[in-house]
C-alpha cells in the first residue's frame, strides 16, 4: 500500500484545513453539547417559573404584578356619527372582534390582562359624520415581559348600525373575527403569526378586503348567497375551497354575478393552510 | 439472472489447498475445479486479492519444461486466516446438519 | 462463444487498460497466459480453456471493481467512493437493490442532517436577535410569547445546528469505512452468471 499523502484523504484534509487537532474537536463538541443542554434547561425553567408552559398556569411571583387578572370594558358611543373607522393593533395575545355592540355604540371593548400597565391605549376622533377609534397595544418593556404571564385577551364588539372601515393588525396570537352582521365598508387583516378565523356577512363589501398572514392557518367563511370572489396567494400550505367555484385565478361563490355588487377578497399567506368555506 | 454464492466459499477452498502445499496457478485451479463446479476464471482475481491483503505471496520457480512458473504460498497471516475461516465453516456446517437431522427426526 | 487465447487476453486488456496500473495489468495477463500455456500443454484446446475460464468481461468487471474499491479505501474522496460504487453496480442487476439503494439512502440521510444543521445554525441566531428586539419592547418582532425563554431556546437551537453539522461529518466518515468493507464483501461473495 502506498504511503498516504495529505491530499489523498478528504476527511483528514477537512480537519487539517480547519487547523484543528483531534483533541480540540472533542472539546468543541463537548462545549456545544453543554451549551445546548444548559440553554434549553434555562429556557424551560423560565417558562416553568413564569407560567408559559402549555397547559400550565402562571404563578404571580413578581412584585410588579397584581394578583388575579384584570378586565375592564370600555364603551365608545356613536354620538350621531353615520360612518365608523376602527383600527386595532395588538402585539401579542388573543383577539376577538364581532358585531352586536349595544345600540348607539360604535365599539365596546373588553380587555383582560395581568398588569395594569398593559391596558391598551384607545383614542377617538371625529371628523364630520365619521368617528374613528384606534386601539393600540402600547408595546411591552423587557421588565413586563419577564414579570408578567400572558394571556392578553381582547374582546371587541362593533356596531352593526353604521358602515365601518376595519383594520386589524396582530403580531402574534390567534385572531377571531365574526363580521357577519357588520356593515363592512372595507377590511384589512394582518396577522404575523397565529391562526386567523374570519366570518363575513352576505352584504357586499364595497371597499377592499385584504388579508395578509405570515405564519398560521386561515379559515375564511363566506355565505353562499354572497356575491364574492377571492384570490389567494399562498406560499407553503394547502388551499381548500369547499363550496367555491374556480374561475380563472379567482374562487367565486356559486351564482356569482360580476354585474352585481361584488365583495373582492385578496388573501396573501406565507406559511399555513388556507381553508375557504362557502356556507 | 442467476445469483450464486459459491464464490463466497471459494476463498476458504483456495486457502485450504495452499495450506497443504504451495501451488502454481493452473495446478490450483485444477485442484478446486475437480471438486467444485465453478467458473475457473474467478480464481485468479481471488488470488490477486489475497495477495493484496497479505495472505499469500508469490515466487517463481523453474519447472521441468523450462519456463518458470509462478507459485503461490500462504503467509503467516494467511495461515491464521485459513484456520479461522475453516473453524467458522465447520461450525456453520455443524449447525446446518443439526437442523437437518432434527427435522428428519421430527418427520419420523 | 468461440474464442481463443488472443481474444480472451485482448478483451481483458481492453476492459482494464485505463483503470489498472501497467504493472498490475501485466501481472493479470501473465497469470492467464500461463494458464492457457499449461492448459495447452495438457492437451486442452483454446476453446475448451476459454469456456472453463468463463467470460473475460465478467473477470474484468470484478478486477476493476476490486481495484476501485481498494483505491477508495486508500484515498478517501467523494469521487473515489463514487467510482467504486458504480463499478460494483456493474457486477449484477441485483446490486441495484443491494448497493445502489443503500448508497442513495445514505447520501440523502447525510444531506438532510446537514441541511437541518445549517437551518438551525442560521435561524438560531436570527431567533436570538428577534428575541432581544422583543425584549427591548418591539411587539412587531414578537415571535414567541416569552422572549426571555425564547432567547435561550434560540441559543440551544444554534448550538444544536452546529452539533448536527459536526455529527454529519463523523457519520460520513463512519459510513465511508463501513461502505468500503461492504463493497469488498459484495464483490467477493456474490456473482451473477448466466451459466453454471
Amino acid at each position: 500500500m502506498s504511503a498516504k499523502e495529505p491530499g489523498d484523504d478528504m476527511f483528514a484534509d477537512l480537519v487539517s484545513r480547519l487547523n484543528l487537532s483531534g483533541l480540540t474537536v472533542t472539546k468543541i463538541i463537548l462545549w456545544l453539547l453543554a451549551i445546548t443542554i444548559v440553554s434549553f434547561v434555562i429556557g424551560v425553567g423560565i417558562l416553568a417559573v413564569f407560567g408559559d408552559l402549555p397547559g400550565g398556569h402562571g404563578k404571580t411571583a413578581s412584585p410588579f404584578v397584581e394578583s388575579g387578572s384584570l378586565g375592564n370594558t370600555s364603551s365608545f358611543p356613536l354620538e350621531g356619527a353615520t360612518y365608523g373607522s376602527v383600527g386595532i393593533t395588538m402585539g401579542a395575545g388573543e383577539l376577538t372582534v364581532r358585531g352586536g355592540a349595544p345600540e348607539d355604540t360604535l365599539m365596546e371593548a373588553t380587555v383582560f390582562y395581568r398588569n395594569a400597565e398593559w391596558q391598551p391605549v384607545i383614542a377617538e376622533s371625529v371628523n364630520g359624520s365619521q368617528k374613528s377609534i384606534t386601539m393600540t397595544d402600547k408595546g411591552h418593556t423587557a421588565k413586563e415581559w419577564v414579570a408578567v404571564h400572558s394571556p392578553n385577551t381582547w374582546d371587541v364588539q362593533l356596531s352593526n348600525q353604521v358602515p365601518l372601515d376595519l383594520t386589524v393588525h396582530t403580531g402574534a396570537g390567534d385572531t377571531s373575527l365574526d363580521l357577519s352582521h357588520l356593515n363592512l365598508a372595507s377590511l384589512v387583516v394582518e396577522n404575523g403569526a397565529g391562526d386567523t378565523e374570519i366570518t363575513l356577512g352576505s352584504a357586499p363589501v364595497p371597499g377592499s378586503v385584504e388579508i395578509n398572514l405570515g405564519i398560521g392557518d386561515l379559515t375564511l367563511r363566506v355565505p353562499k348567497s354572497g356575491n364574492t370572489r377571492i384570490i389567494v396567494h399562498s406560499g407553503v400550505g394547502d388551499v381548500s375551497r369547499s363550496g367555491f367555484v374556480e374561475q380563472g385565478e379567482f374562487f367565486t361563490t356559486p351564482g356569482y354575478d360580476p354585474e352585481r355588487p361584488v365583495t373582492e377578497i385578496r388573501v396573501k399567506q406565507g406559511v399555513g393552510s388556507t381553508s375557504l368555506e362557502a356556507v | 439472472m442467476n445469483i450464486q454464492f459459491k464464490k463466497g466459499v471459494l476463498e476458504i477452498c483456495v486457502l485450504s489447498v495452499l495450506a497443504h502445499k504451495d501451488c502454481y496457478g493452473y495446478e490450483l485451479v485444477n485442484e478446486i475445479s475437480k471438486r467444485i463446479d465453478i467458473s475457473e476464471g474467478t480464481i485468479y482475481p481471488l488470488l490477486h486479492r489475497l495477495k493484496d491483503e497479505g495472505y499469500v505471496t508469490t515466487y517463481l520457480q523453474e519447472s521441468a519444461g523450462g519456463a518458470p512458473r509462478k507459485y503461490y504460498r500462504l503467509t503467516e497471516s494467511g495461515r491464521k486466516e485459513e484456520h479461522e475461516q475453516k473453524e467458522e465453516w465447520m461450525r456453520f456446517c455443524a449447525s446446518v446438519n443439526a437442523l437437518l437431522e432434527g427435522k428428519n427426526n421430527a418427520a419420523e | 462463444m468461440l474464442q481463443n487465447e488472443q481474444e480472451f487476453i485482448r478483451i481483458l486488456k481492453e476492459r482494464l487498460e485505463g483503470t489498472l496500473a501497467r504493472e498490475e495489468l501485466d501481472d493479470i495477463v501473465s497469470d492467464y497466459s500461463e494458464h492457457f500455456r499449461m492448459g495447452k500443454e495438457s492437451g486442452r484446446t483454446d476453446e475448451e480453456l476459454c469456456k472453463s475460464l468463463g467470460s473475460p468481461e465478467d473477470i474484468a468487471r470484478e478486477l476493476k471493481a476490486l481495484h476501485l474499491v481498494k483505491k477508495a479505501e486508500n484515498s478517501k474522496s467523494c469521487r473515489n467512493i463514487f467510482h467504486a460504487v458504480i463499478a460494483t453496480l456493474g457486477l449484477g442487476l441485483f446490486n441495484l437493490v443491494f448497493v445502489l439503494v443503500p448508497f442513495l439512502i445514505l447520501l440523502v440521510m447525510l444531506f438532510v442532517v446537514f441541511i437541518v444543521g445549517i437551518l438551525f445554525a442560521v435561524f438560531g441566531p436570527v431567533g436570538f436577535v428577534f428575541s432581544l428586539i422583543q425584549l427591548a419592547g418591539q411587539p412587531a418582532f414578537a415571535i414567541w410569547l416569552n422572549p426571555a425563554a425564547g432567547a435561550f431556546f434560540a441559543i440551544s437551537i444554534t448550538t444544536m445546528g452546529l452539533l448536527l453539522i459536526i455529527g454529519d461529518y463523523y457519520l460520513a466518515r463512519f459510513f465511508y469505512r463501513v461502505g468500503i468493507r461492504y463493497l469488498k464483501w459484495n464483490i467477493s461473495v456474490i456473482t451473477d452468471t448466466e451459466e453454471i
